[in-house]
């Protein structure tokens, strides 16, 4: 069956395929003619398995996210789980009130569990998050791309930092929504108090300054 | 004459010209043989203790890993057949892997996995035991053992079945 381009990113390439009768989703890293091949091959490959280990790490964690079928090392590929829903940008968009509200309560204990183990998103968008079987108890993380694994408080914060720029942005009028989603964030997680204290600095400074401590 | 047995073949879709025989056996009664075939120099299946498989994804996710290393030229074990059973382990130790995934001497369920059809038919014929459906596999396998060799934890199970628990690692292995 000839692969169904989803998605083109700056990095990737995201199609719809088949393996061994299941459907799946192929991230393709594609090769980059202005890199050296060997650091472009590089780049792809360990890019790829820092992927892939992450979306097992998120699992351990407690939280839902697609599973790896299998790994092309050849291609930079990684063949993942099909999974059947629609993104919470969607859910967000024509769910009730209530529906909303428990998507955004499962959000912040995911978000929550995944920092407890150290794993950071980086890419925290309702985009990113699908609602298997468009149930709300479902929530399935995806894409996790730009995601590293850290202790640092301050990387979670703006982890979160990020999740409310793209929550406000995508979804209007939002704010109460992330608020509760901050709240079931900082019930549930060990450092949650801290992280969104932390916030309130990013908030102050923005994502970049970060850096410059 | 009636066709030859070759157990239940499997075809891998990124590799269509190959086809993976499987057979399951129940009560065999010459393990030792089947385990002194299989370590000898150019053995051409593999023997897996069924207690370890929890169904067919676990097997093709294995197959299709040791198929890719063998197209890329970097098999771990030096030959197609022993690295369906490296494959199958989520660690990258091959004593750790055979020591688990590999049918011993006193097994007495086996799973065979070959891609030559001539040795599926070979086997059929010469190990003693009950032949069982492939598909049953997920029915009966030894759930502390699997979870142990695997390290799945119970927050895992409760957003992941255990095959895809199992087949993620199996194809994060080499990574």
């Amino acid at each position: 069956m000839e692969p169904v381009l989803l998605a083109q990113g700056a990095e990737a390439r995201v199609y719809a395929a088949r393996l061994n009768g299941s459907p799946t989703v192929v991230k393709e890293r594609f090769a980059k003619a202005y890199r050296h091949p060997d650091i472009d091959y590089r780049l792809r490959s360990t890019r790829m398995a820092q992927e892939a280990k992450m979306l097992l790490r998120a699992r351990q964690a407690g939280v839902r996210a697609p599973t790896v079928h299998f790994a092309d090392m050849q291609a930079c590929a990684l063949h993942l789980e099909h999974v059947d829903g629609p993104t919470a940008k969607r859910f967000i968009q024509e769910r009730t009130v209530e529906e909303v509200h428990a998507v955004a309560t499962a959000i912040g204990e995911a978000v929550a569990k995944l920092h407890d183990a150290d794993i950071v998103h980086g890419d925290l968008t309702t985009s990113n998050m699908l609602l298997r079987g468009g149930a709300a108890d479902q929530l399935v993380m995806i894409d996790f791309g730009l995601g590293q694994f850290t202790t640092l408080v301050k990387d979670k914060a703006v982890d979160l930092y990020v999740c409310e720029k793209a929550f406000l942005s995508t979804h209007p009028s939002s704010d109460a929504l992330f608020a509760h989603m901050l709240d079931a964030y900082k019930a549930s997680s060990r450092h949650g108090a801290e992280v969104v204290s932390h916030l309130d600095k990013v908030r102050a400074r923005g994502r970049k300054k970060i850096c410059l401590g | 004459m009636a066709a030859r047995d070759e157990g239940r073949a499997f075809v891998l879709e990124p590799y269509p010209d190959r086809r993976m025989h499987v057979i399951v056996l129940d009560d065999v009664s010459n393990a030792a043989e089947v385990s002194a075939w299989v370590r000898q120099p150019g053995a051409d299946f593999a023997a897996v203790d069924a207690r370890m498989v929890v169904g067919m994804p676990q097997l093709l996710a294995a197959a299709l890993c040791a198929l890719h290393a063998e197209q890329r030229g970097k098999l771990v074990t030096h030959a197609l057949h022993s690295e369906v059973v490296y494959a199958l382990s989520a660690g990258k130790q091959i004593n750790e892997a055979f020591r688990r995934f590999g049918a011993g001497e006193s097994c007495a369920r086996i799973v065979i996995v070959t891609f030559d059809a001539g040795a599926a038919a070979r086997l059929s014929e010469r190990i003693l035991g009950r032949r069982v459906d492939p598909l049953s596999l997920a029915e009966r396998f030894d759930e502390a053992a699997v979870r142990k060799a695997y390290k799945v934890t119970e927050a895992e199970l409760r957003v992941a079945s255990l095959s895809d628990a199992i087949v993620s690692r199996i194809a994060i292995q080499r990574l």
